[in-house]
């Protein structure tokens, strides 16, 4: 079967041209006021391995979310409306950019303190399995999230009781602006997660590489797969962040000369393309003039 | 039947009565099955009674996720001091998600013992009521009264609440609480959990003195439920006093208008083993007597000192 570049193009613009969106009116307008982690650069992790996923599995995720839930079909005026700190954000203006949820689209939760969401993934799991219902659960999560104890306790668990659990691991080499040479010993994590169960690893620069191996991950009960990406932004907020000195500004420039939007770009038709585009650039418009008329919460009582 | 008989019926009907109930946890379906309490919920649900690895914080993630799929966990531990390793879930997740979430209601339960006696030491005798009622979301039972736990557990798994259910091991062989109910109660003896015992001891000597005392334990902790009238009153607890449970009472009462209020608990150390250390360091009833004594300025003696419960626990745990 060959791989859906149209799809992955659709989920991957609209993830890019939304966070785009987010970058160019987060200072000008003041108005979303939350701690935002940008996943450009990230997306075609997120949506390769979506792909692989049935419409009844349940993900999670972390403060780095709006590409898994927008991949997962979460709806995109309560995303920016929950931003705007709205009464129509997915949660009401309670959680914000970290927080992001939806249910009816199989998006459980997502939550900022790393390792979390592997522990309520497993719980998933462990229901898919009393109920014998084939769904899959899915953690999504960072390399940083493998130096914490909920990820060893999780790995451990799903490989005793061979829970339908998909661990999903983004190595994008940073956790916020420490390099994973100074977390973790020499080697790749994934050959470390081997002992425990199916594990594998692959480029997110071939998003099909991605899809195939998340397909495979998905029927292991439980696997482990490690993506490497890489983060065009800094870890929280809208800009560039070479000036910190983590990194170069070569190493991004780098990075992003082999961006693979432009390559996914050219396996379908241009005309397709920009239909597509411009689809995804009335819906992200809509959705800010939306967020920007709906009305504020209520105010909490005391 | 013993406050250990009413667990173990409550964890068996709450079983035969929701076929989405578990229970999880270390021991739960071991030969000594949490001191008896979950033998009989494993024998007769062998699938839904599940022993764990320890992997407590992840446990406890896990359990939330159960929750939002519907299930209704039970997860025990044989300690409430235990629960520190699984404070991250228990706070950031699951004590918040309900609020977070649009008042999406789930149902999860945390029961915890918490030691007393046979020198259980720092480690294992801790009554942590106060510090997780502290978390808007996460609402703490603390049933005292045998005739209160099957209750207690209706509660939890039917509020839409993560609830955590803590139960006194120095209770578990008591049948029933010997206090007297007064239609107008001279003091009120408020408590937190096995200090009851004390409680109720005192107040009997004290009755022989004319003084008509009011026990009155808190068994729903975020409730605080507090008397209205508003005659004298002692807190005694086996928490900290500092920033603790009764700290909070001694504020809602005097916010209704109460200035005759006094507080007794434990120091403020971690708690020692040796049999010589651990009697001094919680509340007896002749810590109350004399406490009780001086908000009401009368003079009363103290029978012989007896702690309640010490002779039928000869441990080990």
């Amino acid at each position: 079967m060959s791989f859906d570049y149209e799809q992955a193009y659709q989920w991957m613009y609209l993830i890019r041209h939304t966070e785009e969106e987010i970058v160019d009116r987060y200072h000008k307008f003041e108005q979303m006021r939350c701690p935002t982690h940008l996943s450009i650069g990230q997306e075609a992790a997120a949506v390769g391995a979506m792909m692989a996923l049935s419409p009844e599995d349940h993900i999670y995720s972390t403060h780095r979310c709006h590409a898994h839930y927008l991949a997962k079909g979460g709806d995109l005026n309560a995303m920016i409306a929950e931003l705007h700190g709205k009464a129509t954000g997915c949660t009401g203006g309670w959680g914000g950019s970290m927080h992001l949820v939806d249910e009816s689209a199989g998006m459980m939760g997502a939550m900022p303190v790393v390792g979390d969401y592997i522990s309520l993934a497993i719980g998933s799991a462990m229901a898919f399995k009393l109920d014998g219902s084939g769904r899959v659960a899915v953690a999504f999560f960072g390399d940083a999230a493998v130096e914490t104890g909920q990820f060893w306790e999780a790995v451990n668990y799903a490989a005793l009781k061979k829970l339908p659990v998909m661990f999903v691991c983004e190595n994008n080499q940073y956790a916020t602006a420490t390099h994973i040479s100074e977390r973790q010993p020499a080697g790749e994590i994934y050959q470390r997660v081997k002992p425990f169960m199916w594990s594998a690893h692959v480029e997110d620069n071939d998003i099909a590489a991605v899809f195939e191996a998340a397909k495979e991950c998905r029927s292991a009960n439980p696997g482990f797969l490690e993506i490497e990406t890489y983060r065009y932004r800094e870890h929280v907020g809208p800009n560039y962040d070479w000036d910190l000195g983590y990194r170069t500004e070569a190493e991004v420039v780098e990075r992003i000369a082999q961006d693979p939007l432009p390559s996914v770009r050219e396996k379908i038709e241009g005309s397709l393309a920009t239909k597509i585009e411009t689809d995804v650039q009335r819906q992200v418009a809509a959705a800010f003039d939306a967020a920007d008329a709906a009305p504020w919460p209520e105010a909490v009582l005391r | 039947m013993t406050y250990r008989t009413e667990v173990t019926k409550a964890l068996t009907n709450t079983l035969q009565n929701d076929p989405k109930a578990l229970i999880l946890g270390e021991g739960v379906a071991d030969p000594k099955g949490i001191f008896g309490t979950t033998l009989e919920a494993a024998t007769r649900f062998p699938d839904r009674v599940m022993e764990t690895p320890l992997s407590e914080n992840m446990l406890t993630g896990a359990c939330l996720g159960l929750a939002l799929e519907g299930w209704k966990p039970i997860y025990v531990h044989a300690r409430c001091d235990l629960l520190m390793t699984a404070m991250e879930n228990m706070v950031n997740t699951t004590g918040q998600w309900r609020q977070v979430h649009q008042d999406r209601p789930f149902t999860m339960v945390i029961r915890a013992l918490v030691g007393r006696g046979w020198g259980q030491g720092p480690n294992h005798s801790q009554a942590f009521h106060a510090m997780f009622a502290h978390i808007p979301g996460l609402r703490v039972l603390y049933p005292v009264d045998p005739a209160s736990v099957a209750s207690s557990y209706e509660d939890a798994m039917s509020c839409g609440w993560p609830t955590l259910v803590l139960e006194p091991r120095r209770l578990y062989e008591v049948e029933e609480l010997d206090y007297a109910r007064f239609d107008n109660p001279d003091v009120h003896i408020i408590t937190f959990g096995d200090v009851v015992l004390d409680a109720s001891q005192a107040a009997q000597t004290l009755e022989r003195s004319g003084i008509k005392a009011q026990v009155y334990p808190i068994e729903d902790v975020s409730a605080m439920n507090l008397p209205e009238s508003n005659v004298p009153a002692l807190v005694a607890d086996t928490g900290h006093l500092f920033l603790g449970a009764a700290a909070e009472v001694m504020a809602r009462l005097m916010e209704q208008g109460n200035t005759k209020v006094k507080r007794i608990g434990p120091p403020f150390t971690a708690m020692p083993t040796s049999t010589a250390l651990e009697r001094d360091w919680y509340p007896t009833q002749s810590n109350i007597i004399e406490a009780v004594s001086g908000l009401l300025d009368v003079s009363v003696r103290p029978l012989e000192p007896v702690e309640a419960g010490e002779a039928e626990f000869k441990g080990p745990f």
